[in-house]
Order: C-alpha cells, then sequence, then structure tokens
C-alpha cells in the first residue's frame, strides 16, 4: 500500500520527531511511504484569520505535491491539518479543475490514528510505555473531523500504559493558531487552567494527537515548571 | 443599554476581564455546574442529536417561511383582540412604546427579561419621557439598582456578582439591612418588586416564542415574573423578535423542551405563560389591552444574507456556557449584549462588522459551541466566514498584519521559497522575544526550531544514512 | 409601518413578493412521544410524584372521600392566614369553601366582584387553592386555565399554592399538555399556565432561592381516584 506522507509544517520543523516517528510506524505496518518534499503548508493559519485568497497559493502547492505520485492515500499526523485539506473543495468551489483535484486528496486523506485504526484494521501495534497518561482530544480532530475513537484505542493497547481522565478534558487548549499570539492572555488562561487540569490528575504524560497542541500545553508545562513528558500519539506507539 | 455596553476598547476589556479573578472563578463554576446539569437533562430525555435535528428543523422551516407565519400570526394575534405594531428598527419601537405610555398616561411600568428591548434600549427611551421602568427578574434587578451595571450573560445577567457585591448594593441603595444569604437578600427584593407589580400602570414583556396558529405569546420565567407582569398591570407590551414565531403548540412542545434544558439545565421553567389577547371581558384579572411590538432591527437583512441559520437562535445561552473563551472573559469581555459564540457571530450581522470584527477574535475556532447548540446554529461556520469577510471584503485589517500575511502567504505558496527559509527557521530560536515570540512566551515556553527538519532526516533515510 | 409593509420586507428578504403556503413541516424522528410511552397510570403517577418533589413542591396522595379532610391538614400545615379559593365546579361540589370556613378566612374568587377587590384579598391570602386541568409527569408540571372563576392571581399572589390533581390526568410530558392545548385552540383562554413547583430564582451565586415573584410553597394533592 503506497502512502503519501503529509507531514505538517509543525512537525516538519519543529516537533520533527513526530514525522519520523509516524514513517517508522507506517513503515512497520508495511506501507510505502512516499514524503514529497514540494509540500509546504495547509494554509489553515492563514484562512483562519480570514485570509483565504493568500492561502489558496499554499493549498493549491500542497494537493499537487501530494497527489504527484498516485499514492493509494494521504497521512498525516495531525486532526487539524486533515480537516483542513478536507475544506480544501470549498475554497476552490468557483475553480473547477482544483475543486475537482481537491475532492480527490479529500478522499484520499486520512489523520494517521485514523489511518492505521479504519484502513489498516490494526489496533495493537505493540508498543508499551509504564505509567499514567492524560490524552488531551484536539477540538479540531474530535470534534470537527470526528475522528475520536482511533487514538483512544491504540493508546489502550499500549501495554503499562494507564489513561487517566481529568478535568475539563474535551475542552480546547486554547492554541486556536494565530490566536496564540493575537490573543495571547486569553489563549494563555487557557492552557494555564489546561495544564493545571492535567497536573491536577496526577500523571505522568500528556499525549495528544496534534502538533500544535502539544507544542502549546508542553511551552505551558515547561513555564509552570511541571515534571511532565509530552507525546504525540505516534510517538508513544513506537515505544517498546 | 444598546447593543453596545461597554465603551472601554477591545484591549481594555480583555485586560480588564482577564485579571478580575473572582469573575473568571463565578463564571467557570457556573459554566461546569449548569453544563452537568443540562447534561443530565438530556441524558434522561433520550436522543440529544434527534431532539435537535427536530429543533433545528422546525426553526429553519420558520425562517424559510417567515413571512407566512408571520402574516399567520399577526392575523390570529388581531383575531383575538391584540393590537400588533411593526418597527423596522430600535427607533420605531422605542417610538411605538413611548405613544402607547403617553396615551395610557402611564409613569410606572414594570418588565419581565428580555434581550429584544435591550437590544433596542428601550428603558433608556422610556426614562427620558419620565417612566420609570423596573426590571423585575432578580438578576436583572441587581444589575439595575447598581448603577446600570451590565449583564455578563444572557440567562444569569448578575453572574459576575458574588454575594457580598450584591448585599452591597442592597445595603447602599436601598437600605437593606439583612445579612448577605442569598435567601434574605430574595425575600427582602420580593417585598419591594411586589409593590412595584401592584402599582404599575404597565407590563413589558418580552416573547420566547409566537404561536402562529394562534397568536399566543409564550413566555418563560422561574421566577414567575413573568406571570406577575401579565397578570396584574391594565396594559401589556410585548416586544418580540420577528423570527420567534413557531407555527403551531406541536412544535412549542420541542422548543421549550430544549430551551429549559440548553438554558439552565432543567426539564423545565418553573412558569410558562400561554397569552393568547387581552383578558376576556368575564375575566376578573389579566390586562385589559394587549399590544405586540414585532421588531425586526437588521433581521430581515440577516434573513437574507447567507447567514440565515443565526436567526435560529432561541438565546438560551448553552454556547456562551460551553464556550472555552467565554468562560475567561465572560460576557463582559464582548462589550455587547450577546456575548459568546451567539454574539461573535450575529452580532456583527446586525449591528456591522466595522465596529464588532474584534469580537470575532474571542474564539479560538474549537467548534463547542457547535456541538451544544439546541437549534444547531453552525456557529463555527459563521465566526470563520465573518473573519474572511472582515479580511477580504470589508478590508477591517491594519496593514502591517496584511504584509506580514502577504510574506507567509507566499513562503508557504511556493515550495522552493518555503524550503529555502524553514532551511534557516532554527535561527529564529535566538530571535528576541519581541512582537509575536513576545505574545507566545507571556504563558508558555518557545518550542525549539529544529535544524535538522523532518525532511532533511527523511532524505537522509532514503540515503540509508539514518 | 402596515403589516403589509412589514410582510413585504420579510418576503423580499426570502426573494419573493408575497407569502407562500410553506410544505408540510416534517418531523424526522419521535424522540417526543417516546419518552415514557407505554407507562401506566399508576407509574405516570409515581414519576409525577417523584419529581414533584425534586422540585421542592410537597405531595399529598389522597382519595376523592378523603379529600375534605386532607385538605383541611394541609391548610393547617401551612402558613396560617385567610384563603382564596378558586371558583371551580369540582371545589363546589365538594364544599371547599364552607368546609375550610371553619379554621380560616376564607373567600371564593368572585366572578362578579372588581379586579381590585379580588387582588386585594389575593395578595392578603396566604393561601390559594385551585384544580389542575392536566399534571405533566415529567416535570412535576401543573395545567392550569385561568378563566373568570380562576383568577391568575389565585395561584399567584398567595405564599402557597394548593393544586387538586386528579390522577387520572396526568400524562407524561409537555408533548401531551401541548396536543391538550392545541385541541382547544379555537376556544383557548386567554391566560394558560404551566406551573412546575414553587417560584424559584438561581440568580446569585447559582444558589437556588425558592419564591421569588410567586408562591414559596406548592402543594400537589394527588386525587387517585378522580
Amino acid at each position: 500500500m503506497k502512502v503519501s506522507f503529509f507531514v505538517t509544517c509543525i512537525a516538519d520543523n519543529v516537533l520533527t520527531n513526530i514525522g519520523i516517528k509516524s514513517i517508522e510506524l507506517l513503515e512497520e505496518l508495511g506501507c510505502d511511504v512516499v514524503f514529497n518534499p514540494k509540500q509546504t503548508c495547509c494554509g489553515q493559519p492563514l484562512a483562519n484569520t480570514g485570509y483565504h485568497k493568500k492561502a489558496k497559493k499554499s493549498m493549491r502547492v500542497l494537493i499537487d505535491a501530494l497527489l504527484e505520485d498516485g499514492c493509494d492515500y494521504v497521512v498525516a499526523p495531525s486532526g487539524s491539518c486533515v480537516l483542513q485539506v478536507k475544506e480544501f473543495p470549498h475554497f476552490f468551489r468557483d475553480e473547477a479543475g482544483w475543486a475537482d483535484k481537491a475532492t480527490v486528496l479529500v478522499d484520499k486523506t486520512f489523520e494517521i490514528t485514523d489511518f492505521i485504526v479504519n484502513v489498516l484494521k490494526v489496533t495493537d501495534v505493540g508498543a508499551s510505555l509504564t505509567g499514567r497518561a492524560a490524552y488531551h482530544p484536539s477540538c479540531h480532530m474530535s470534534r470537527l473531523l470526528g475522528v475520536k475513537e482511533p487514538p483512544i484505542l491504540l493508546l489502550q493497547h499500549v501495554s503499562g500504559l494507564q489513561l487517566v481522565p481529568f478535568k475539563g478534558q474535551d475542552k480546547c487548549c486554547g492554541f486556536g493558531g494565530t490566536f496564540a499570539v493575537k490573543m495571547a492572555d486569553l489563549s494563555g488562561a487557557m492552557v494555564t487552567e489546561k495544564v493545571q487540569n492535567i497536573a491536577a490528575a496526577g500523571v505522568d504524560y500528556v499525549i495528544g494527537a496534534d502538533g500544535a497542541c502539544l507544542m502549546n500545553i508542553e511551552g505551558c508545562i515547561k513555564r509552570e515548571g511541571y515534571n511532565i513528558r509530552v507525546y504525540h500519539v505516534v510517538e508513544v506507539l513506537m515505544m517498546r | 443599554m444598546s447593543i453596545k455596553t461597554s465603551d472601554l476598547s477591545f484591549k481594555q476589556r480583555m485586560r480588564e476581564n482577564l485579571s478580575d479573578s473572582f469573575k473568571r472563578q463565578s463564571i467557570a463554576a457556573a459554566q461546569d455546574l449548569i453544563n452537568q446539569k443540562r447534561q443530565e437533562c438530556y441524558d434522561k430525555l433520550g436522543d440529544f442529536e434527534k431532539w435537535r435535528d427536530l429543533a433545528a428543523d422546525i426553526r429553519s422551516h420558520v425562517l424559510d417561511n417567515l413571512d407566512y407565519y408571520l402574516e399567520q400570526f399577526v392575523s390570529n394575534a388581531e383575531r383575538v383582540g391584540a393590537t400588533v405594531h411593526f418597527a423596522r428598527d430600535a427607533a420605531e419601537a422605542n417610538a411605538i412604546a413611548r405613544e402607547i405610555f403617553r396615551k395610557k398616561k402611564a409613569t410606572k411600568a414594570v418588565k419581565s427579561k428580555s434581550m429584544v428591548t435591550e437590544e433596542i434600549g428601550l428603558n433608556e427611551a422610556l426614562e427620558e419621557i419620565g417612566v420609570q421602568i423596573l426590571e423585575t427578574d432578580l438578576g436583572e434587578y441587581l444589575l439595575q439598582v447598581d448603577n446600570k451595571d451590565k449583564p455578563s450573560h444572557i440567562v444569569i445577567p448578575a453572574l459576575h456578582k458574588d454575594r457580598k457585591r450584591i448585599r452591597g448594593v442592597l445595603a447602599a441603595e436601598l437600605g437593606y439591612d439583612g445579612d448577605d444569604v442569598p435567601e434574605n437578600m430574595t425575600k427582602f427584593v420580593r417585598g419591594i418588586l411586589r409593590q412595584a407589580f401592584l402599582s404599575a400602570d404597565i407590563a413589558v414583556t418580552g416573547c420566547n416564542f409566537a404561536i402562529a396558529e394562534t397568536g399566543t405569546i409564550a413566555l418563560m420565567t422561574n421566577e414567575g415574573n413573568g406571570r406577575f407582569v401579565t397578570s396584574i398591570p391594565k396594559t401589556h407590551i410585548v416586544f418580540m423578535g420577528m423570527e420567534r414565531i413557531v407555527p403551531s403548540f406541536r412544535e412549542l412542545d420541542i422548543m421549550f423542551s430544549m430551551l429549559a434544558r440548553s438554558g439552565v439545565g432543567a426539564r423545565t421553567s418553573v412558569y410558562m405563560s400561554l397569552i393568547t389577547g387581552p383578558k376576556a371581558p368575564a375575566d376578573v384579572d389579566g390586562p385589559e389591552e394587549l399590544h405586540i411590538i414585532i421588531v425586526d432591527n437588521g433581521r430581515s437583512a440577516v434573513l437574507a444574507s447567507e447567514f440565515r441559520d443565526v436567526l435560529r437562535c432561541i438565546r438560551c445561552g448553552a454556547c456562551m456556557l460551553e464556550c472555552p473563551a467565554y468562560r475567561h472573559v465572560s460576557g463582559h469581555g464582548y462589550g455587547v449584549l450577546y456575548p459568546g459564540p451567539l454574539g461573535a457571530a450575529l452580532v456583527p450581522l446586525i449591528a456591522g462588522y466595522k465596529e464588532y470584527k474584534d469580537i470575532t477574535k474571542i474564539c479560538s475556532l474549537c467548534g463547542a459551541c457547535n456541538d451544544v447548540c439546541p437549534v444547531k446554529i453552525p456557529l463555527y461556520e459563521t465566526i470563520y466566514q465573518h473573519r474572511r469577510i472582515i479580511v477580504e471584503r470589508e478590508k477591517l485589517t491594519n496593514r502591517l498584519e496584511d504584509a506580514a500575511f502577504s510574506v507567509y502567504g507566499n513562503i508557504i505558496g511556493h515550495s522552493r521559497l518555503y524550503r529555502a527559509a524553514t532551511r534557516l527557521a532554527f535561527l529564529g530560536n535566538w530571535a528576541p522575544r519581541v512582537s509575536l515570540l513576545k505574545e507566545w512566551c507571556k504563558s508558555r515556553e518557545m518550542p525549539v526550531i529544529q535544524k535538522e527538519r523532518f525532511r532533511d532526516w527523511f532524505a537522509r533515510r532514503r540515503r540509508g544514512e539514518a | 409601518m402596515t403589516t403589509h409593509e412589514f410582510i413585504g420586507t420579510v418576503s423580499r428578504a426570502l426573494g419573493r413578493s408575497t407569502p407562500q403556503a410553506p410544505a408540510p413541516l416534517v418531523y424526522r424522528h419521535s424522540v417526543h412521544t417516546d419518552v415514557m410511552r407505554g407507562l401506566s397510570q399508576d407509574a405516570l403517577a409515581k414519576e409525577f410524584v417523584d419529581y414533584s418533589r425534586t422540585i421542592g413542591a410537597h405531595v399529598v396522595e389522597t382519595t376523592r372521600s378523603q379529600l375534605p379532610a386532607s385538605l383541611i391538614q394541609v391548610v393547617k400545615d401551612s402558613p396560617a392566614g385567610s384563603i382564596v379559593v378558586a371558583d371551580d365546579p369540582l371545589l363546589r361540589e365538594l364544599g371547599i369553601v364552607r368546609l375550610l370556613r371553619a379554621i380560616a378566612p376564607v373567600q371564593l374568587w368572585d366572578v362578579d366582584g372588581t379586579p381590585a377587590e379580588n387582588i386585594k384579598f389575593a395578595e392578603k391570602a396566604r393561601i390559594g387553592i385551585a384544580v389542575a386541568r392536566m399534571a405533566l409527569a415529567e416535570s412535576g408540571t401543573v395545567l392550569l386555565f385561568s378563566h373568570a372563576g380562576t383568577g391568575r392571581s389565585v395561584t399567584l399572589l398567595p405564599e402557597a399554592t394548593i393544586y387538586i390533581i386528579p390522577q387520572s390526568l396526568i400524562r407524561p410530558r409537555l408533548t401531551q399538555g401541548m396536543a391538550y392545548v392545541q385541541e382547544q385552540q379555537n376556544d383557548l383562554p386567554p391566560c394558560i399556565n404551566f406551573v412546575s413547583g414553587p417560584s424559584a430564582t438561581s440568580d446569585i451565586e447559582l444558589v437556588r432561592v425558592v419564591g421569588v415573584h410567586g408562591p414559596m410553597h406548592v402543594v400537589h394533592m394527588l386525587v387517585t381516584d378522580l
């Protein structure tokens, strides 16, 4: 099965281990993974701020890059970026050629845990990690993309890992793209509450499936001085 | 009041409300408590998704046929003896009300909580002609006596006040000398308001729903003020947003079932009054005259726009109670009558993008509001579209921001440029913490930008080096 | 502004020149009629009693023959003072006014009296007594039709209200309550109330306080064989 990997800009440049572990995981599960270096960013920061026209340039680049290799699937380690890709046809509704390409892309694109569970039909990847973990269900992924169960299902099969519920678990961490800097005080209040709730649950780890939220939560955990490790699901799934 | 409730700048409102820890704690506690009660109520009721399918279908059906149902409502309301008036905007609505007060030589009015009268600034309009108008919802009354303080939530307006503050206000303004136990303070206010009910010339109410088939007005209250004002004063004036219609009592069942649960997490409000015309000739009590003022005030423009769904709103406030941003800045942070996700969706439509563009920023686009809205308003999508309109149609951005986003758009819009730029991005790790980085660092540490990007690692791996 | 002008604006907003009769509104689900479907009258009564208590109403179960005695007991347990009674056929038949006059000043809501006199008495009364048209199990709700004999004030002004509720009139929920109102839509009284327990507020620190404007005490007298 040939998979085109959409790394997302955050995992390309900042949380690179997410990209690395995704490749290792997909290959271990038998996928033939392609990475097309022409890909850039899904354009979500621009689009969410209202700059749709400016965002469409990168969407075109991304559509071409991800379709170029003729893969069966496109997989990304971020529910939020996948959500954005799923929205592409709306952006191009007045441009027939691009709308068609976008629709082809949409049909192939999966968030990585959704892909593993619902396409590869795997729930136990043989991972192990000992300790208590809080799972943060990112808003775009769980609410808007509707991928709720797969990451939890995968984590439940990680040997030694105990998932602990916490107060305000499904509440937004306050990242919200440019929201984090344009509305920094409010965003800060939101992530601080999130982190305090996580800490109150007495966990060793926070695990999520979206690099952006994790970057936000980890930044606040460090600021507040808590001794909690932050992992993306794929990082945990590659622990043995 | 009017749609705008604060003269502070956007930045000031954010700062002031985020630094009010009492307010933040009360809002958070209220959210947690009511959301839990709401959840329990709906769990007991059956499938929430099916219930809100019904509610959303009803509201959409009404909006798509609003002219028909309004006409039907008006003809039935007139048939049962009500006098129906129409107001294009706030000024017209207030003028109609003033005229009724003049004709009746009325100087004292009691009002049961109504958002549309706040929207049009009715109290001020009546006070200008010497009418004393008293709020009778306890929360609204406490705000009114506290030098006209502004509500922080549409259903629980005094959510931001604690018992000590309330005791202080009652003591200073009304000579209350009891303790700060809610029961005792409520009893004190009961005594004052009861006299007001009994001596008022005119009652003013809003309208939760209007039943087209019968010309009936449905009013919901927990305190009983809705019953009081429709029982004692001789004249009753109803202010009705023109979209409040349901076709028949069958639909009222669904809407009321949702409103009570989504509003305060209860199976029902204590009272629901169905008012069909003024009192019958044989009746002893009840108003002799019933006036219904149907208000447009920007609604027909929303109806004609791509945002018609926003008019489905039944003013339950569930979106605010669910919203993580509202949680921290409260209703006061928005500085408008309708705060929270609903406010961010509705206010720019009825009062203009220019003045109200900023409230669309009080949203992390988390989508939680969409999941709780009992009439399935696409709040997330609406706010998202507003942002696009503000930038691309109304062009209400600053040049610096436009320029920065242009640069960014160009970088991610060209593969080579992106590759070149990200190769050097790690130098940003040593960038001074100013501007956006400073904003990020207010509550968080910076992440490290990697010198070896994922794509570098991947290339190395393909070369067999990693 | 005339009706015609106003409706015209709305029609134009909807992209037409005049209103058109809508296609029927289709209900996709039956969740509302499914609630408590198939419950026996006794089971409904139990739900009604339980939820009445949850919302702070006092419940007394009695029979038609025991009603006078039960009522006297309830009145004795309520705030002492005068009583206003709705002019209702059932209460007349039971001779309630005469019966209660033995223990307290009682006034029948006076159909021929002035509003001022009636309201004045009701305002001074400590207890109001009325008969329910229907009751709803799910929400502990009493359905009241106001008319000449049952003034709006009877169940509003006194600090306690006693509702006489025939058990056979308990229905599952608002769905049935609204259907009942709808059946009478050609002859609706100007004021119908759905009342669920004592007047309440949570406006101060979300602490529930009973008795803001309306009655602080509500008694649901369930007559099991009526």
